[in-house]
């Protein structure tokens, strides 16, 4: 073999090795997808059907349901946080805009396993400020500057069988509480923390956020519209109350390939 | 030998002139295209986007405004052969019932429209009251009280404020004119082809051009100065009336006005929303926004209109049925008619209404009063031009 040859041969060799290292560990990150479902005890939600039934016994139905979810957060196995971070970090969900219902964030994350996935309800106070969204329809969340302004976390609109059969509207509208002279403020965003055991994937990854109304209704409090009244917003007690058992309202589920 | 040499060289003239044909009409055309690109050349108009106002705005890719856009179509705007006819009772332009003073509605006390009630050339009643022309280019939820005219609605001819335009000139509640009149006769009139030139890039008139021209200059009526937005600016203090209204616009267990129409997070003053407010139990309308949706639970639901100068804009609601703002207040405060269709953001339907009482209505009154843009009212560029491009004077305006 002459001494080109053995060069050239050698050269291969070190192009070949390059190669097959560079394959092994070339990963590209992934996209998520989020997707947001609503439904009543497992049942996909019907707005506007006066069919439900609370565990406290009110009967109501679901006309309108408008959220923001933020700080999503997915934590690896082995600890690590990733947090999404892209269009400011905020995530509207209104079931009557399709296009709300699905979100592709730009963050990109590693492909490897997955433990749990966390989000805020609502907006954090640094951020929850009037301004924040000056174009609809995250603009009509804006909660009044005189009870703490920023925006609303949640509105859920509909209407439930009052004592005597009576219909009434409810509101159950989430955000800034005060106390009733309007002196002290309460942020009651809160954080959902929910399980996941995943290995993500090269190419598709969806994760979905589902909300189970009924759950907002249940536990750790009892709630009954007769009690609480239809409307909550200036209701520290209730949004507190309400807050508790939303963080009890979620569950997430995973595929990918 | 000589008749192939003939025969040759008239083929040869003959290939000649189809060639030196070609030539010409090409030099035609190609002049054609330079005369009319030659000095086309319209600037940019810029919206400026005030403090909280939405940064998104609904302008239509294929009509950008610029600067001589907008001058056409305030042309347009007021003058009275928009209608295609030149009759001096024929003539009706967006001006005669669009009248800057009362916000670009025609107000309770027009010496024509009595009570507001509008008609069009030919004494036909328009279907419903009036809605004011006030910030439309951040409307993206639908035109008109049902939000017929939408983006994406099927009806290429229905999408945007340049429809309006079309539909007004043929319809019988207003125009009653034919479009290819219309066109025939701004074209005949001195002056129009070169703002058309100017705003276009051509001098032949359009329906097209004519209804873009309109749009444009009705995206450019933008109402930023009330008294509320010096407030929300810093640059002057409500009284403690006002401030009490709206501590009660703004809350829950008050008057719960922001829900549907808005406040510090939304200057528009309305979502461009629809809601059935409980003014009746029996819907039978046919252009409420059920005829849009098809959706059962919007029968008797209408567009939140903004309450930006809306002292000046009665009689109130779609069918004009109260005639002050006290009426709808006191409407608000005891008189919803609960019905299956009213919005849940109604809460106090069931009892008849929000439950003010007489010192709270008038400082409700007091804050939405306000909401009075004198800016918006009296700024020139917002009302008919001294003259029209040949002359004639303006119909309608102030």
């Amino acid at each position: 073999m002459t001494p080109q040859r053995y060069q050239f041969t050698f050269s291969l060799i070190v192009l070949m090795l390059l190669l097959v290292s560079c394959n092994d560990e070339k990963v590209e990150p992934i996209t998520p997808l989020f997707v947001f479902k609503t439904n009543v005890d497992g049942a996909q939600l019907q707005k506007g059907t006066m069919k439900y039934t609370n565990k406290a016994g009110n009967i109501y139905q679901v006309d309108e349901l408008q959220y923001f979810i933020s700080e999503v957060q997915l934590i690896t196995s082995d600890g690590q946080v990733f947090t999404i971070e892209s269009d400011s970090a905020i995530h509207y969900v209104d079931i009557d805009i399709p296009a709300t219902l699905e979100w592709t964030p730009t963050d990109l994350l590693p492909v490897t396993s997955y433990s749990s996935i966390s989000f805020v309800f609502g907006i954090n106070e640094a951020k929850n400020k009037i301004g924040l969204f000056v174009n609809p329809p995250e603009r009509d969340m804006f909660w009044p500057d005189m009870m703490g302004g920023g925006y609303h976390y949640m509105k859920m609109n509909g209407k439930w069988k009052a004592t005597g059969d009576t219909i009434k509207p409810f509101n159950l509208h989430l955000g800034i509480g005060m106390n009733d002279e309007g002196t002290v403020f309460y942020q009651n965003y809160f954080k959902v923390t929910l399980p996941l055991n995943i290995q993500t994937n090269p190419t598709r990854n969806e994760f979905t956020i589902t909300m189970n109304i009924e759950k907002w209704f249940e536990t750790p409090n009892l709630w009954d519209w007769n009690e609480t009244g239809g409307q909550i917003m200036q209701n520290q007690d209730a949004m507190l109350k309400a807050c508790k058992n939303g963080a009890n309202a979620f569950e997430v589920s995973f595929s990918g390939k | 030998m000589s008749c192939m040499v003939l025969g040759n060289f008239r083929w040869f003239i003959s290939r000649m002139m189809f060639i030196l044909g070609i030539i010409i009409f090409a030099f035609l055309f190609s002049d054609c295209k330079h005369e009319d690109a030659a000095d086309y050349n319209p600037t940019p108009y810029q919206i400026v986007v005030p403090k909280y106002f939405p940064t998104r705005m609904n302008i239509p890719s294929n009509n950008p405004m610029t600067v001589e856009g907008v001058e056409l179509g305030r042309n347009l705007f007021y003058d009275g052969r928009l209608s295609g006819k030149t009759h001096p009772d024929s003539l009706m332009s967006c001006g005669t019932c669009h009248l800057q003073s009362s916000s670009f509605e025609c107000g309770i006390n027009h010496p024509k429209f009595i009570g507001g009630r509008t008609f069009g050339i030919t004494g036909i009643n328009t279907p419903h009251f009036m809605l004011p022309m006030i910030n439309l280019v951040w409307n993206e939820s639908g035109y008109l009280w049902s939000g017929s005219i939408y983006e994406e609605n099927p009806n290429p001819a229905q999408r945007n404020i340049e429809d309006i335009v079309g539909m007004a000139v043929t319809a019988p509640h207003e125009f009653a004119g034919d479009t290819n009149k219309t066109k025939a006769l701004i074209q005949s009139i001195n002056g129009y082809p070169e703002l058309f030139y100017k705003a276009f890039g051509s001098h032949t008139v359009t329906m097209k051009n004519i209804s873009k021209a309109v749009a444009q200059f009705s995206r450019t009526l933008i109402s930023s100065d009330s008294k509320f937005d010096k407030y929300m600016r810093g640059e002057q203090q409500l009284s403690t009336n006002e401030l009490n209204g709206y501590v009660l616009f703004m809350t829950e267990e008050g008057a719960d006005c922001f829900h549907c129409h808005g406040g510090s997070g939304n200057p528009l003053f309305t979502t461009n929303l629809f809601y059935n407010n409980g003014k009746d139990s029996v819907f039978n309308d046919s252009r409420d926004r059920f005829s849009v949706t098809g959706d059962p639970s919007d029968h008797g639901a209408y567009k939140a209109s903004t309450l930006r100068n809306i002292e000046l804009t009665g009689p109130y609601m779609h069918d004009g049925r109260f005639k002050t703002l006290e009426e709808v207040i006191d409407f608000y405060s005891q008189g919803i008619i609960w019905s299956a269709n009213v919005h849940p953001l109604m809460h106090h339907a069931y009892d008849g209404g929000i439950q003010l009482t007489p010192n709270e209505k008038a400082d409700l009154v007091s804050f939405i009063k306000t909401l009075r843009d004198e800016t918006f009212l009296t700024t020139p560029a917002f009302g008919p031009p001294v003259k029209l491009p040949d002359g004639a004077k303006p119909i309608g305006g102030k």
